[in-house]
């Protein structure tokens, strides 16, 4: 059975491509046949994030517009089996699409695919509108700050009314130092403030920043958010992982030191 | 954490946190926090026609889904 999901935050600059392209990725290595949407018209980013930027042709604009079938703006990722970019126009404006023709192409898309994953851009705005038209749920990404948060929970209130299924709660960027002296709010915190459901939570981690400079998306590989990508794929497919969290994973030397307390 | 800060700072998070819960209350209901605490002074009014209340030690809780009002 497909599913249309919509991720979004409110808020700009939390992680939103950044966990579309990972999310995708994710699904496309466990065996899923994936399609990522931009929807950001007039900003694009996910095709760099993907590092597929130089095979665009055709756009999403194009698709709407009858430019174009939409086999032929499909840019299909080498790297992974199963995996397609539908890119967005960088030189037109939100209003070239309306809510009614995403609905209609995700329907389209949903015979093709497994999952398709529309990166939302920040904002309330048409944008927004035109990316939950067709979505079956959501992932609101948000960071531990007060003004992510702020966002989040009013993109969780409209979410709500426009009916959207089921909401999904993935925090980004955690440090846990900061956690550990008190001056961040930890992932609990966080849930008991927006209470939603949560399906990942991303430690901030240097390796995001490395891949995207190489336009290849972490979640393949061993880093610990990569890791917490996977796991969020794997809890979109239904199964149940308890939550990373680095501060439980203890270094070889603290278990080592723990058999001592014990005795 | 030092053991001073410990003692005598509130710890950042815990301003966040109570900031956030404020905010998010007045961003639900499309109210300033000023109309809240007009809100919360009638609630209390009302409440103790019927029952005894201390008003400065009524708490009012709002959710999404409900509003829960302690005392």
């Amino acid at each position: 059975m497909s599913e249309v999901i919509v991720i979004t935050s409110g808020k700009g600059g939390v992680g939103k491509t950044t966990t579309t392209a990972n999310i995708g990725t994710g699904l496309a290595c466990l065996g899923k046949k994936v399609v990522l949407i931009d929807t950001d018209i007039g900003l694009r980013n996910l095709d760099v994030v993907m590092g597929l930027e130089n095979r665009i042709v055709y756009n999403l604009v194009d698709v709407v517009e009858g430019n174009c079938r939409v086999k032929q703006a499909l840019i299909k990722d080498k790297r992974y089996q199963g995996l397609y970019l539908l890119p967005c126009a960088q030189t037109r404006d939100k209003t070239a699409v309306n809510p009614e023709q995403m609905k209609k192409l995700t329907t389209q898309l949903k015979e093709q695919f497994d999952y398709i994953l529309l990166d939302c851009p920040a904002g309330i705005e048409r944008g927004f509108q035109n990316a939950i038209a067709g979505a079956d749920r959501a992932i609101v990404v948000t960071t531990p700050e007060v003004s992510a948060i702020r966002d989040a929970d009013r993109i969780i209130g409209l979410l709500h009314a426009y009916e959207v299924g089921k909401v999904d709660l993935v925090v980004n960027r955690l440090r846990t130092d900061m956690i550990r002296r008190g001056d961040m709010m930890s992932v609990a915190d966080v849930v008991d403030i927006l209470s939603v459901d949560l399906i990942g939570a991303v430690y901030d981690d240097e390796e995001v920043v490395v891949s995207t400079n190489h336009g290849e998306p972490l979640v393949c590989g061993q880093s610990v958010a990569g890791r917490a990508y996977m796991n969020i794929c794997n809890r979109i497919l239904g199964e149940e992982i308890p939550i990373l969290d680095p501060e439980k994973e203890k270094s070889v030397w603290f278990r080592f030191a723990g058999i001592f307390q014990k005795n | 954490m030092s053991i001073k800060n410990f003692f005598h700072k509130k710890r950042s998070k815990d301003i966040a946190k109570d900031r956030l819960k404020i905010l998010l209350i007045s961003d639900r209901f499309n109210c300033s926090p000023e109309m809240m605490e007009l809100i919360k002074k009638d609630i209390a009014k009302v409440l103790s026609r019927y029952i005894q209340i201390e008003p400065g030690r009524m708490e009012i809780e709002v959710s999404k889904r409900k509003i829960n009002v302690f005392w």
